[in-house]
């Protein structure tokens, strides 16, 4: 219940705030449609708002919603979010974007390769099961390098390396 | 017939039967590896094929469709998890098989039933496509404005709980879509910032809605406690023709497979999990041991796997000819067809006749290629599931990079991928889903660029309401879109109810 009336709310403030943007347009004709699909946006706002409020108590509800991030695999249903993980994962990336333009596209896959098996792995981290996923980064780096550079020909970020 | 077997000997040629065969061979490899979606593997080679031909890029992309599909049902059949929503039925008899020790000859099976399941579902789709695609050089900007109205409220019931939060989703597509400059004015709208000027692509769209939010979804499993049963795999020798021909004898249940696998994938937005669950449990109604089913009977996997692969040729009949995708990943494959610059409908048969009859005689071929990479691999298919987790989110991530980058050498497109799959990550916690927002961008220009048309039109005629509410073809395309909003409504009631009765008994 909660959950869904933050939902509909925020999609109600967002609505709004971008439906006030529509005025700053230089020709108002050029937000006829963005105008009507805000309108639209809103209304299924309030529609998810009332829905939330009609079904609320209802223990399983959870089970009328199904969520498609993982259509396969068993997720940890029941188990505490991982967190830590996640966030962990996505400042992995952030900083594999930062240093991509810098160090170059394959040789900023290959480290982002290693320090994501080895960071988020690290429960389980052994020297040889270390060895065996830098190996493995090299490998993927190496094989991606010989057929998109060497094979394709495909313009990638260049920077200190390649 | 006659325009498909004049084009057929194209998809012979080296390169495009090299494609075929490395696409079907990956694709199963894709659809049998839990923790890959078939939708997502498809988005993330949607930019390989930017390099190559329009029809090779076309088959590269149809091959790993339909192979995904069979694919998946390794890791039902193996490990109960299905590789795709299409293969669920699959897995009701397939992993009682493998726990008896059958593995082999399940997947022997199931490889041999999506065959004739597929071919029988192309024939439908090159008797029906053709005829479909001229009513289509009917419509006008209002029918086509409808038309994409109606793929984003099919979808929005297809992939969500909640057909309201689908419907939202697909309008937060379209006003995606309205990022950068106005078609018509060349006015900027919504550029808060540099990166968005040039708009959004597709393709970056394409890859962090699906890729993104199941890098981080491997991520949240990576200490999961739960161990997936995994079935042991037998190998057993020579039973690949006693298994064939035990195969053919389930006519009943190839029959019913095929034939309700081919008329749900004409449905636009049923999809191959209804197809193999109706098929299944029609096969069960009829069959005279009812009570072997979900036991390990091979005309259970027979039947859902005949269907999942029927419904492949006939989900594209809608796409082709009206661009209302049956499946999310029809829906990428949309995307694909558009950034080689070909648009669904007539002209697609006429003006583009070769790309077009050609990436269809490869979807035929590449039912064959499926069928003998399927058994071939049968053998060695328990290897596919051991890549760990950890390897996937990694590889996935820097593929996701390196496609999105590839299309304009642009890091912005890369900024807006990941932004836009973060967002969808968050977003699918609260119960969204990619798909109806991928449908909003792909089909956006299309709805804009038609209603801006279509109002240019009625402003100097018969006035905004009359041109877009009334006219036979109008309504019938809004009665459609009015019934499957209200389909999905009447299930999600009917779904309530049930748990609020269940509440009340407990």
């Amino acid at each position: 219940m909660i959950k869904e009336l933050i939902t509909s709310l925020v999609i109600l403030v967002g609505a709004i705030s971008l439906y006030c943007t529509l005025g700053f347009m230089d020709d108002p004709r050029a937000a006829t449609f963005p105008r009507i699909i805000i309108v639209i946006m809103g209304v299924l706002a309030l529609a998810l708002l009332v829905q939330s409020i009609l079904m609320k108590g209802v223990k399983g509800k959870a089970g009328l919603q199904q969520t498609s991030v993982a259509a396969k695999g068993g997720s940890g249903a029941g188990a505490s979010f991982p967190f830590e993980t996640v966030i962990t994962c996505f400042f992995l990336i952030i900083a594999y974007f930062a240093v991509m333009e810098w160090l170059g596209f394959y040789f900023s896959a290959f480290l982002f390769f290693s320090a994501t098996t080895l960071i988020l792995g690290r429960n389980d981290l052994t020297v040889r099961k270390g060895a065996f996923r830098v190996m493995a980064a090299f490998i993927f780096t190496a094989i991606l390098f010989v057929l998109f550079n060497v094979i394709l020909v495909v313009q990638t970020p260049k920077g200190l390396f390649v | 017939m006659s325009e498909f077997l004049h084009y057929f000997p194209q998809a012979l040629t080296f390169t495009n039967l090299l494609v075929l065969l490395v696409g079907t061979f990956g694709g199963l490899i894709l659809g049998a590896t839990p923790g890959l979606s078939p939708t997502m593997a498809v988005a993330l080679l949607v930019p390989f094929t930017f390099h190559m031909d329009p029809a090779t890029g076309l088959i590269l992309l149809g091959a790993v469709y339909t192979s995904t599909v069979a694919g998946g049902a390794i890791s039902a059949i193996l490990i109960n998890i299905p590789g795709a929503p299409a293969n669920i039925a699959t897995l009701l008899d397939g992993h009682p098989m493998a726990q008896q020790g059958r593995s082999q000859k399940a997947l022997y099976i199931c490889f041999i039933s999506s065959l004739i399941g597929g071919l029988f579902g192309m024939v439908v789709m090159i008797l029906f496509t053709p005829p479909l695609a001229r009513i289509a050089l009917e419509f006008g900007p209002s029918e086509m404005f409808w038309i994409a109205i109606f793929g984003i409220s099919v979808m929005a019931g297809l992939s969500s709980g909640s057909i309201a939060k689908g419907l939202i989703g697909g309008m937060f597509g379209l006003l995606i879509s309205t990022i950068g400059y106005s078609p018509l004015l060349g006015i900027p709208r919504f550029v808060f910032n540099d990166v968005l000027t040039g708009g959004v692509a597709i393709v970056p769209a394409l890859i962090g809605l699906f890729a993104i939010p199941q890098v981080f979804s491997l991520a949240e499993k990576l200490n999961s406690k739960i161990v997936q049963k995994r079935a042991d795999f037998q190998p057993e020798k020579g039973i690949l023709f006693k298994t064939i021909a035990e195969n053919l004898k389930m006519v009943k249940a190839l029959s019913i497979g095929s034939v309700v696998g081919s008329i749900i994938g004409i449905i636009p937005g049923a999809g191959g999990q209804v197809a193999g669950l109706i098929a299944y449990d029609q096969n069960r109604k009829f069959s005279k041991r009812p009570e072997s089913f979900g036991k390990g009977n091979p005309e259970g996997v027979a039947a859902a796997e005949s269907a999942n692969n029927a419904m492949v040729g006939p989900s594209l009949i809608p796409l082709l000819t009206l661009s209302i995708p049956g499946s999310p990943t029809a829906a990428v494959l949309l995307g694909g067809l558009l950034i080689h610059g070909l648009f669904p409908g007539p002209d697609l048969f006429i003006s583009n006749a070769s790309i077009t009859y050609t990436f269809i005689a490869s979807l035929v071929l590449a039912q064959f290629a499926m069928c003998g990479f399927g058994l071939l691999l049968s053998r060695y298919s328990y290897m596919v599931m051991s890549v760990p987790n950890l390897f996937m989110i990694a590889a996935v991530t820097i593929l996701a990079v390196y496609g999105t980058y590839s299309v304009q050498n642009s890091f912005d497109d890369v900024i807006v991928m990941f932004t836009l799959g973060t967002l969808m990550y968050i977003g699918n916690k609260f119960g969204f889903s990619a798909a109806p927002v991928v449908l909003g961008i792909i089909l956006g220009p299309i709805a804009e660029d038609n209603f801006l048309k279509g109002k240019l039109i009625a402003d100097t005629d018969v006035g905004a309401f009359s041109y877009f509410f009334t006219g036979s073809m109008n309504m019938v395309i809004i009665f459609l879109c009015v019934a499957s909003i209200g389909y999905s409504i009447y299930g999600e009631i009917r779904a309530y109810l049930k748990v609020k009765a269940k509440e009340k008994i407990q």
